[in-house]
């Protein structure tokens, strides 16, 4: 969004703003909980530089008819840097005129030069169509020498050709370049002959294996480019995270200039970390955070605040809209003043809440990410997170759409109970520090990398002193060629099958693979997906399945076809299914001791009594075996059941933290509180792990296995520790994705902030016995789970 | 460092290619969920080409190809044509389709059809195989490109713009959407440029349609050949077979399987000219003394209609009715005449066309009542006739559910305001009434 300054002035909302900031603090005082931290970010001095002396005319004409004199610090630096030839990441806060950086060379470049091109990838449509409007802006003063065109999977057929013929800046996403654009090159000899420019903007979202599907779709990018003669300058925008400068040259294998001085102005901002009362010690329980997150969005909408509330779930969207709407019902506002916003309203309906936002018809609007990005809203007084979004990025940003213009504004993050939102709201200094998160792709994948390869062999036949990622590409493409898909010719390898590889690998689902889930209760119908993944433990025969707070019982899964049978039912209990994970390491990349100082002691031909850190290529098998039933609320185990289902084996990557036999003897527990307190430890690790490779908690697998000291071995979860602990138990954490996204590395790398922050975590927990903030249920991980947890974190 | 590590670093040392160890072992898991693996080049046994086509290897400026010619005697009889009638038909008529422009003489055409590695388009997607038909003295000569694996490709394509160059037009069968894009695509990727962009293009595909889709349950080549032309082909090999073949070729060596690939591209090329003699034919015989079925002379009406002979259009129409159709046709025939007076400004016979046809339950009866009601309202004025007609047709269609969502809000739309309009009528009247 182009931030002009002279912005009309707003009824300053100070006074309103601080009475219920002080109501939210009232209602938080005195408990176990309450606010543990809060800050008010003072506003921020513009910091200016004047307009750049080689802008076109046409260029600098448009920018002081748009009202813009001068340019920011960062806008100055990356039009410098653009103009050098350079590939640039910018790095600033939201609203603070990050589409004017990139758009100021290449409006200018294409201003310059008749032919030019440019190419704009965007990660979600919403982001696309907010671009589309600003460049639209930029053409009514640019007299036909820009022609902007989205090109995606809503083009209409009859309208791509002109498109491809006329535009001169094409607005599309990766996936759209994946399946539309590169297999038909040809089509687009113009795009790429001239291509100067790409923009890709919010490149943290490119993480993980999207992220390593995209930094594929971009070598193949670049490998048209090449092959039409040009080679296109990169501009990047991220949102704040530990390493976007290390991301952007995964991602392009490029160097890439980082500009992160930001020369933006904000207005004063307070923010406030709010931990609902614990109401059940024993089982760490506290009051519900969706209604903690309604008593503090009413604070700010009784007073007239515009405010936003994010939910985690279209459910708890509709949960809050609801209740904001009871609250309302006999007045100050009328309840139709707040509205629900999620994906699944029709457009109509979301265009008319984004205009009453912007215009002030509407108070308050409770909405799921689908506001976080992207659509202009305009300025709003408050935002509510009714959770913790998952990554600081995404709380920045939503925390963002609060107070874009002057005036003070307030953002409240009410957390949950799971174990992140615990451990921000209990660790402000690190919420409100340097960002620790770290965002990771691995684009040499094997499976991943070899998708691509399929494509690109389509697009172009692979020469073999070509590069094409990390690894050598003539065993890569003797692969293909042994299993039916490349034929080798002097001149290269050719693409010989019948179909077309793009339409067979999606760069966002984990897997195709997905079971349907059909619900016989009435007419049967599709309700939803479930990947592979998950599906064998959360939709198997017996389970009862969750959705949308309804329960369903699953009569039948079909493995084959890949669908579950399911039907509505009111039951007392939830299933948990019991599965049984070995992993074998196949191959240790690296290996080092925890404590430098500790490597000295161990001794030749016995185990090593030092814990130890290390990653490498590992085999996992897993198998569902069973299920408990678990009664809700009390928690107790009221049944289970048998299950056969298929072993899944996997390769992958793995982090493992190896705990010498003697370290865990010279705890003061018995054998079985030892291993509960592993248990626990894993179960930590896990969250925080998650924390800091910004991946979700289903993308990496924990299994506490014996050790395989000499190779070999085998390492089995949940098995019993027989006799006094002459073994290792090792705690791994693994990829889920086949072959690894690359989590594992930098959790290695970053083994000893990992090991404090979970150790922050469970100290800071207020549950007397474990709880599943911490290390899990007490259930699950026994009485002395929490206390064993720590003495061996003590010990590393 | 410790033992261990020591040890570890000696492996390392001791297979400095451990990383394509890794790799290996990682591939060895992968190819488990991949099909049963085709022959590999080591298992060769070469069979070249020429052992089954006759031809020879051509060479030019950019490499070589394989090149296979035939030539067919004019004398020869190609089901119910000669293959002479390819030279000396009368293809005028064929402007018709060609919004009016000149036809190129006989000797100018170029009758093209290619061969691919399949169907799923894109830069992936080759045409191995180009079949090239032309007349060459008292010969019709069928010329085929071929390449006999890919480096051959730029020289293939270079011949084949040459053998362009002395053409003025080009004839297809489905070449708009399919021949002519890939090998547009294929000359882009070698870097050449088209020799398309100055030709004249006609594809059949779209008169072979109208003409006898009606008649025929399908307009593929193979059967308008059969039925159309009347010419039995043995042996063929199915299209969706080919892509495979040539890929088999390309793995083992052996070219023994291309030769019925050969014999089908061949064929079809030949086929291509014979129907668009018959085409040309059709086209001139508006007279309809040679067609075969009434289908296709009211087939040969929309084809006129389309290219604005309206009124030859009409007299294949009149004659295609007077012949007899089936009653679904026939419905659609009358639409059609009924245009033709509304369009001629033949009211009176426009609408007793329409009344006949509103009283049938097809689509085309929906059409008529919307035409009449569109001619009592607006022409004649008549606002509570064309109510009539819109409220008995909106109740009989839409139980007889022939009515889409689209279709029946423009009839509830034109209810409203033909109710508003008699309701004003209705006003008038009192208010006269009371002023008398």
């Amino acid at each position: 969004m182009l931030e002009t300054e002279a912005l009309a002035s707003l009824p300053s909302p100070t006074a309103p703003l601080e009475a219920a900031l002080d109501e939210v603090q009232r209602r938080a005082r005195g408990w176990h909980g309450g606010i543990t931290g809060i800050r008010r970010l003072p506003a921020r001095e513009p910091r200016y530089a004047d307009l750049p002396p080689d802008l076109p005319p046409s260029i600098e004409r448009a920018l002081k008819a748009r009202g813009i004199e001068r340019l920011y610090l960062h806008q100055a630096e990356t039009y410098r840097l653009a103009c050098e030839g350079r590939n640039v990441a910018v790095v600033t806060p939201t609203a603070s005129g990050k589409t004017l950086c990139y758009n100021l060379p290449i409006l200018s470049a294409l201003a310059n030069d008749a032919d030019a091109r440019a190419l704009y990838l965007f990660p979600t449509k919403a982001l696309a169509q907010d671009q589309l409007t600003e460049l639209n802006r930029w053409g009514e003063h640019l007299d036909g020498s820009l022609r902007t065109f989205t090109y995606d999977g809503d083009t209409p057929q009859d309208a791509r050709q002109a498109i491809r013929a006329r535009a001169n800046l094409v607005i599309s996403n990766p996936d759209m370049l994946h399946t539309g654009i590169l297999p038909h090159h040809t089509k687009w000899e113009r795009l790429f002959e001239n291509l100067r420019y790409v923009v890709l903007d919010e490149l943290h979202v490119y993480r993980g294996v999207f992220g390593s599907h995209v930094a594929n779709v971009l070598r193949r990018l670049k490998r048209i480019a090449r092959f039409y003669g040009s080679h296109p300058q990169f501009l990047l925008t991220s949102a704040t995270i530990a390493n976007p400068a290390e991301l952007a040259r995964r991602l392009l294998e490029e160097n890439v200039a980082l500009v992160d001085q930001n020369g933006a102005p904000a207005a004063e901002k307070h923010f406030v970390l709010y931990n609902p009362p614990v109401v059940n010690a024993e089982l760490g329980i506290r009051r519900s955070y969706l209604e903690e997150s309604r008593r503090v969005a009413r604070a700010f909408l009784e007073r007239g605040l515009q405010t936003i509330v994010f939910a985690n779930s279209r459910l708890a969207t509709e949960i809050l809209v609801t209740y904001l709407k009871q609250d309302f019902s006999r007045g100050p506002a009328a309840p139709e003043a707040v509205r629900g916003y999620r994906g699944g309203y029709l457009p109509r309906e979301r265009r008319e809440i984004e205009s009453g936002l912007r215009e002030g018809r509407l108070l308050g609007v409770v909405s799921t990410n689908a506001l976080e990005l992207g659509v202009d809203v305009g300025s709003l007084d408050a935002a509510i997170l009714a959770g913790y979004p998952g990554t600081i990025a995404s709380t920045w940003q939503r925390a963002g759409r609060a107070g874009r213009r002057q005036g003070a504004s307030a953002a409240v993050l009410v957390a949950s109970s799971a174990p992140l939102d615990q451990f921000i709201v209990q660790n402000p200094e690190y919420f409100f520090g340097r960002s620790p998160e770290h965002a990771y792709v691995n684009p040499d994948n094997l499976q991943i990398l070899l998708s691509h390869l399929k494509c690109a062999a389509f697009e172009l036949p692979l020469r073999d002193d070509e590069r094409f990622g990390n690894l050598d590409l003539k065993t890569l493409c003797r692969f293909l060629e042994e299993t039916g898909f490349l034929h080798r010719t002097p001149e290269g390898w050719h693409w010989i099958s019948d179909s077309y590889p793009a339409d067979a690998v999606s760069l966002r689902s984990v897997s195709s693979d997905n079971f349907v889930i059909v619900d016989t209760t009435h007419e049967p119908r599709v309700i939803g997906e479930v990947d592979f993944a998950s599906a064998l433990t959360t939709v198997h025969e017996k389970a009862i399945y969750l959705q949308d707070g309804q329960q369903y019982h699953v009569e039948r899964l079909d493995y084959d076809d890949r669908k579950a049978y399911v039907h509505e039912v009111q039951s007392e209990y939830f299933t948990d299914a019991i599965s049984y994970t070995k992993i074998k390491i196949l191959e240790t990349f690296e290996s080092a001791p925890l404590r430098e100082d500790s490597g000295a002691r161990s001794q030749e031909g016995k185990i090593s009594r030092t814990p130890r850190k290390s990653h490498g290529e590992v085999r996992v098998n897993t198998q569902v075996v069973g299920f408990k039933k678990i009664k809700f609320h009390t928690h107790e185990n009221v049944g289970s059941g048998q299950l056969m289902l298929p072993e899944q084996e996997m390769h992958t990557t793995a982090y493992w933290l190896t705990l010498p036999g003697d370290l865990l003897a010279a705890l003061p527990y018995s054998n079985t509180e030892r291993l509960d307190g592993v248990n626990g430890l894993a179960h930590a690790m896990r969250a925080m792990a998650t924390l800091l490779v910004m991946c979700d908690a289903r993308d990496l697998g924990v299994t506490v296995g014996e050790s395989a000291l000499l190779g070999g071995k085998t390492a089995q979860s949940r098995s019993p520790v027989p006799g006094p602990p002459a073994f290792e138990l090792n705690i791994y954490l693994y990829d889920r994705y086949p072959g690894g996204v690359g989590l594992s590395e930098p959790l290695f790398r970053l083994s000893e902030e990992l090991l404090e922050n979970t150790r922050k975590l469970i100290v800071g927990c207020p549950c007397p016995q474990g709880c599943p903030s911490c290390v899990g249920p007490t259930g699950e991980v026994g009485p002395k789970g929490k206390e064993a947890a720590l003495a061996i974190l003590r010990l590393l | 460092m410790n033992l261990e590590e020591k040890l570890a670093q000696l492996r390392r040392a001791a297979h400095p290619r451990s990383r394509d160890v890794h790799l290996l072992r990682q591939l060895e898991y992968l190819r488990r969920f991949e099909s049963t693996p085709k022959p590999l080049p080591a298992q060769r046994a070469p069979h070249p080409i020429e052992e089954y086509v006759e031809g020879v290897v051509e060479r030019n400026e950019r490499g070589e190809f394989f090149l296979a010619r035939q030539s067919l005697p004019f004398g020869r009889p190609y089901g119910k044509l000669r293959i002479g009638d390819i030279s000396t038909a009368d293809l005028t008529p064929l402007r018709l389709l060609l919004d009016g422009a000149a036809v190129p003489s006989a000797t100018r055409l170029a009758y093209l059809d290619t061969e691919t590695t399949g169907l799923a388009g894109g830069t992936g997607t080759c045409a191995f195989l180009v079949g090239l038909g032309t007349i060459e003295g008292s010969q019709f000569v069928v010329r085929q490109f071929f390449i006999r694996d890919y480096p051959e490709e730029r020289a293939m394509l270079h011949a084949l713009a040459e053998a362009l160059r002395s053409c003025e037009g080009l004839v297809t069968f489905n070449g708009k959407t399919f021949d002519l894009p890939l090998l547009e695509t294929r000359f882009t990727l070698a870097r050449m440029a088209s020799p398309f962009t100055r030709l004249m293009h006609l594809d059949l595909l779209y008169p072979a349609r109208l003409l006898w889709k009606l008649r025929l349950e399908s307009c593929r080549l193979a059967h308008l050949e059969e039925q159309v032309l009347r010419v039995r082909r043995q042996g063929d090999i199915a299209g969706a077979d080919i892509p495979g073949v040539f890929f088999d070729y390309l793995r083992t060596g052996n070219a023994r399987g291309l030769q019925p690939v050969f014999c089908h591209n061949a064929l079809d090329i030949v086929t291509l000219a014979a129907l668009t003699v018959e085409i040309s034919r059709v086209l001139a015989d508006a007279g309809a003394s040679s067609l075969e079925s009434s289908l296709d002379l009211f087939g040969l009406s929309c084809i006129l209609d389309r290219a604005g002979a309206y009124d030859e259009a009409l007299a294949a129409c009149r004659r295609a009715l007077a012949a007899g159709l089936p009653p679904a046709v026939e419905s659609q025939a009358l639409c059609r005449l009924a245009s033709h007076y509304k369009r001629g400004g033949q009211y009176e016979a426009a609408v007793s066309v329409w009344t006949q046809l509103a009283g049938r339950d097809d689509i085309w009866g929906v059409a008529a009542s919307e035409e009449l009601a569109i001619y009592y309202e607006h022409r004649k004025r008549d606002a509570a006739a064309a109510l009539r007609i819109v409220g008995a047709a909106l109740k009989r269609f839409r139980e007889a559910g022939l009515l889409d969502a689209r279709r029946e809000r423009r009839f509830l739309h034109r209810l409203a305001r033909l109710r508003r309009k008699t309701a004003l009528l209705f006003c008038d009247l009192q208010s006269g009434r009371g002023s008398d």
